[in-house]
């Protein structure tokens, strides 16, 4: 097996992913408030409201904090002649090998908490997939992106 | 060909029967429901009358605007009645050509056909109404790039046979779709029956509470399994599968015909699949994966319904000779039979407990637990993962047993995935990404030893690696 990937993604992930988490989890405080409206109507009990309420704001607060610093340390990339490897997650581990030869094309993309922090996102398509490298600061985006059509123009030309 | 052609009139009709028998469900469903009102029923005519002259003549316009034309091995369609639109189809990038013909066609003897290219939306590129020796025209004509001599080898047919297709359609097992139709039709009779009298009646047979549940439960999967026997064999009638030089194609269909034609360059990966009920008397299917054809992702084509198990070698030998391979492989090891277990036993728990804990006689589907945990066994023994020079061959079961044969060069991604209480005992998933219908499909054999993993890793990243397997313990594929 070769050695596992080694490049890192920027650090300010750690705060993008912060500001993200927390405006995503807040989405699921709709849950506990809707149910505690229905239970007020129809007198239905009232224990699931406070439990549901702090799993949701147990959810929001470590979104806002730990998650997204260990999500980071775990992220590895590399990209070489051959291939693109993925490897990332906490709970699941996951590794991904792709192959330059069948990446179709390249994309990077910014969304408002990216621009801010002037991070950028690469996103991979292959035939049947999609994969993405996340926060990376804009100019080794940059590279990451012309590097993988490189390498992908390269392999192709080879078969 | 390359003069400008329009489709055949008909076009005009079968666009108004298309638009309508997509919105045939909420159609009848607000005729059904709205139709109760006194007087309403003739404003429903007159507005269901408005609808149809529309559609046939939007129709018109579209068949007025639409024209096709074949320019150096390249298709090229105009179309649009307020933004015209162009839609230019290169010869060699053309994955799958599909001919089919719908009832209304078939009243007019015309046919229609679909060009597929890889990563392409359905609607893209379909000439809908055109005689039959002007779609065999534009086959060849869209061939000849791909095809360099016009000479094919004799032609090689395989047909489904009356039995065959009956045992297919009796297994075919399809039931999800078949109840969720039952359940639409039960839902809209209650507008004719009420609740209470289906009640009434079934009280009147005098039959003890449970007895009752258990004939209505039978009731409905026999309906099922009726619907889904001749849902099947409408499909399947008729299937032949001829086999050219470099192309497959099938046939099928009993009312709308369908015709696929599959060059070999376009197969992405080869499915057997062994249905739970199948498998007991010996039958498979076969199903290839290619990038233009599915309608929804990950999605595959039948390439053959019903085929012995001892015949499948000679098939794939004389149909699908790439796909011949055998192989060393590599199994879980023994310490990975717990996890199996545990996870087929899991979403049987989802059930019984709830069930349990609800019904009076909820523990009768404590009954699931040993089938579960059965399951969990059957999925060990089954799983394995083999591969030579260039194929990959791999063996999984969720229900059905698939076997998966993809070429090195068809895979678009490899993953290992590995759960904490997976890396505790050092065992890893392996899935493979590769290109079908519009999206990818993946298969995946779960808890393989890391070193197994790593190796299969190994193999997908190298070029070009005559590495054999270390600890070779079953050969594959076997059915």
């Amino acid at each position: 097996m070769k050695p596992e990937p080694t490049n890192q993604i920027h650090k300010k992930a750690i705060t993008a992913w912060r500001i993200n988490g927390f405006f995503t989890s807040l989405g699921y405080w709709l849950v506990p408030v809707g149910y505690a409206l229905v239970a007020w109507e129809g007198q239905w009990p009232w224990w699931p409201v406070y439990l549901v309420s702090g799993l949701v704001i147990l959810n929001t607060i470590l979104q806002a904090s730990v998650i997204p610093v260990v999500r980071w340390r775990h992220w590895r990339y590399q990209i070489d002649e051959n291939e693109i490897d993925l490897k990332r997650g906490i709970f699941i581990v996951r590794r991904t090998l792709i192959p330059a030869k069948r990446v179709q094309h390249v994309d990077s993309s910014q969304g408002p908490v990216y621009r801010s922090l002037k991070l950028a996102k690469v996103t991979i398509f292959t035939a049947g997939s999609i994969h993405d490298i996340p926060a990376l600061d804009e100019e080794t985006a940059e590279q990451v992106r012309i590097l993988i059509s490189k390498f992908a123009r390269e392999a192709q030309e080879n078969v | 060909m390359s003069e400008i052609h329009r489709q055949h009139p008909v076009a005009a009709i079968s666009y108004a029967t298309g638009t309508i028998k997509d919105f045939l469900v909420p159609f009848v469903v607000i005729v059904l429901l709205g139709g109760q009102a006194d007087g309403a029923r003739t404003y429903y005519i007159v507005g269901a009358a408005v609808i149809v002259i529309g559609l046939l003549f939007a129709g018109f316009l579209s068949w007025l605007r639409y024209t096709y034309r074949i320019e150096d091995g390249e298709l090229k369609i105009e179309y649009g009645v307020f933004v015209k639109k162009r839609h230019f189809v290169q010869s060699s990038r053309i994955q799958v050509i599909n001919i089919t013909s719908g009832v209304v066609q078939r009243i007019f003897g015309l046919v229609s056909v679909e060009v597929k290219t890889a990563g392409e939306s359905t609607s893209e590129a379909i000439i809908s109404a055109v005689t039959r020796e002007a779609a065999e025209e534009i086959q060849t004509l869209l061939g000849k790039t791909t095809r360099n001599e016009e000479v094919r080898d004799p032609h090689t047919i395989m047909r489904l046979s009356k039995k065959d297709q009956l045992i297919a359609a009796s297994t075919a097992g399809s039931f999800g779709i078949a109840l969720s139709i039952i359940g639409t039709i039960t839902s809209q009779l209650n507008q004719f029956i009420s609740d209470t009298q289906i009640y009434e009646y079934l009280e009147s047979l005098e039959l003890p509470g449970t007895n009752l549940i258990i004939i209505m439960v039978m009731a409905m999967v026999i309906m099922a399994w009726i619907l889904s026997l001749f849902g099947t064999m409408i499909k399947y009638s008729g299937f032949t599968l001829t086999r050219n030089r470099d192309e497959l194609i099938m046939a099928r269909g009993l009312f709308e015909r369908k015709q696929l034609t599959i060059p070999y360059s376009r197969i992405q990966a080869v499915r057997i699949v062994q249905g739970i009920l199948r498998q007991p008397f010996g039958f498979a299917t076969i199903y290839v994966d290619t990038a233009g054809y599915g309608d929804e992702s990950g999605s595959s084509t039948v390439l053959f319904p019903l085929i012995k198990v001892d015949q499948l070698e000679d098939f794939i030998k004389d149909n699908l000779p790439d796909y011949k391979v055998n192989v060393s492989a590599v199994i879980p090891p023994a310490r990975a039979l717990r996890r199996y277990i545990i996870k087929s036993i899991i979403p049987a728990l989802i059930i019984i407990v709830p069930v349990t804990m609800l019904f009076q006689f909820g523990y009768i589907s404590l009954l699931l637990l040993p089938l579960a945990a059965g399951l969990g066994v059957k999925r060990f023994h089954d799983a394995g993962v083999g591969f030579n020079d260039d194929a990959l061959v791999m063996r999984f079961r969720n229900l059905a047993l698939t076997t998966a044969i993809v070429k090195k060069r068809c895979i678009q991604a490899s993953d290992m995935h590995s759960i904490y209480f997976q890396r505790k005992r050092n065992l890893v998933n392996f899935l493979v990404t590769v290109a079908s219908g519009r999206a990818g499909a993946v298969f995946r054999v779960s808890e393989l030893d890391q070193d197994n993993g790593n190796e299969l890793m190994t193999w997908t990243s190298l070029p070009s690696d005559n590495d054999d397997l270390t600890d070779s313990t079953v050969r594959l594929p076997y059915w």
